[in-house]
């Protein structure tokens, strides 16, 4: 029996650090806990990894308590380990959306309901900033179901057959920001897209994705494929950043890096994100929906009551 | 007709955008009336799902016939200015892409210099790029002058405020 030590605390880099591990499981290895403590991206990222390599994994730990923390982000639930039986769930904390499957087109109803709770609790007088959270998570998990398995664009509901886990918290620190952790076990949005985007470079794909009018089917819908590219404007627009491991890549948007940062790294399985938003103040729109209706404006207002 | 959009959630995809667009498009064929699409209770939609409702379904009947005979009621401002976004492009007007970023930036420096700094903010151009940072400081001074240039550069002001706005020093 193999054993893998996990003694550090789970963030996006420490878990990404393990993929390699990972992905070299062949055989039953325990997974040895040493520290519970983690952060929403480490979570989700670390969720795939064991799913991946599930059959072979079985746990143990030092002091049950220090597990006290993933337990209540559903992360033993969610792989089915027994742990789970072995001490009640807490109650629900008001900063934590608990690390949640998606597997269909019904599952982002739940995180939702969950996420707003969260941030009506926490996050008052910012109605931009609140829908902009929401919509960024609306907008990753929407891709998933949509890009993850590289399959032809479906027009009844969406499935997949490896899930993919999301799960959020806000920290009122001096920093004042959520963080959203989204991994999935699909094909990785480089080898999603690099037939339809044979003429630019792996690197340039990448990027690419997360600009406007980018999609596997641009042929068919050419003004589709925005969704990467808005939750990118307004997470930069909130002082905060995002980090995509995907393929051999690690992409990073921050303040330091508005244009993006592509590293290229150890290759993973799927699509895996950690993405901070900061809730300092509230987000002014506008950049974020680039348009100019200034001689427009008229014409549109038939639309609206 | 009113088709209240709160049924449908959630508004999260393509495929739930289908399922409204459909509807509209057999409202369509069954009379002249004017559909309007009710959005009171709705938070939040994907840029996907509001793209079947505007670029795509005009698209399928033309945008004058969807100008004509949809409406839309209840959307919150957010959601208003992602529904007027694809309307234009629907209308086939190039988009022309506003460069406004720096006035949003600067506000939110401004207010974050007016919480921590009584107001005093610095923004200085110099060989190395631009600096943002709070108070105001007397580079003439060595001392001030060292820890100003200690300062991480930026080569436009854009990604110097962006930087300042992640960490305010």
């Amino acid at each position: 029996m193999k054993e893998l030590i996990l003694s550090k605390k789970l963030n996006f880099t420490t878990t990404t650090n393990l993929a390699k591990a990972f992905q070299n499981i062949k055989e039953p290895t325990t997974l040895i806990f040493k520290k519970g403590f983690a952060q929403p991206a480490g979570i989700t990222l670390l969720s795939s990894l064991i799913n991946s390599k599930r059959e072979f994994i079985s746990i143990e730990y030092e002091k049950i308590e220090e597990l006290n923390y993933l337990q209540r982000t559903n992360f033993f639930k969610n792989l089915n380990f027994e742990i789970d039986k072995k001490f009640p769930q807490d109650d629900r904390a008001n900063n934590l959306l608990e690390c949640t499957k998606i597997l269909d087109d019904d599952d982002p109803y739940e995180i939702d309901i969950r996420l707003k709770k969260i941030l009506e609790a926490h996050i008052e007088g910012k109605p931009n900033l609140v829908l902009g959270i929401l919509l960024t998570v609306y907008e990753v998990v929407d891709n998933i179901l949509e890009h993850s398995t590289g399959e032809a664009f479906k027009q009844s509901d969406r499935a997949i057959k490896t899930p993919a886990f999301v799960s959020a918290q806000y920290y009122n620190n001096r920093n004042n920001h959520i963080e959203v952790g989204i991994s999935d076990g699909g094909k990785g949005i480089v080898d999603t897209m690099a037939e339809e985007y044979s003429e630019f470079s792996r690197e340039e794909v990448l990027l690419k994705a997360f600009e406007l009018n980018t999609t596997r089917h641009r042929k068919f819908f050419p003004s589709r494929g925005n969704g990467l590219a808005k939750l990118k404007h307004f997470v930069l627009l909130s002082g905060g950043s995002i980090r995509c491991r995907t393929n051999e890549f690690e992409i990073t948007f921050s303040p330091l890096y508005p244009n993006g940062h592509i590293e290229e790294v150890e290759p993973i399985i799927g699509t895996h994100f950690e993405i901070m938003i900061g809730c300092y103040s509230d987000i002014d729109t506008n950049p974020v929906f680039e348009i100019d209706y200034s001689d427009y404006e008229d014409d549109l207002d038939d639309f609206f009551d | 007709m009113i088709i209240a959009m709160k049924n449908f959630v959630p508004l999260n995809s393509h495929q739930s955008g289908i399922k409204v667009k459909n509807k509209i498009l057999e409202e369509l064929a069954k009379n002249d009336e004017l559909i309007i699409l009710d959005f009171d209770g709705v938070d939040i939609f994907t840029d996907s799902f509001i793209q079947q409702l505007t670029i795509i379904l005009a698209q399928e009947i033309g945008f004058k016939k969807l100008k004509g005979r949809v409406k839309f009621r209840n959307l919150n401002d957010f959601l208003l200015k992602m529904v007027k976004e694809k309307l234009y492009i629907a209308s086939g007007k190039k988009l022309v892409k506003k460069e406004k970023d720096i006035d949003i930036l600067l506000k939110r420096a401004e207010e974050i210099a007016t919480q921590k700094s009584d107001g005093y903010l610095s923004m200085l151009k110099v060989s190395t790029g631009w600096k943002v940072f709070l108070n105001s400081a007397n580079v003439d001074k060595n001392m001030e002058k060292e820890k100003v240039l200690k300062l991480p550069s930026f080569n436009s002001l854009d990604e110097a405020l962006y930087y300042f706005i992640s960490k305010p020093i």
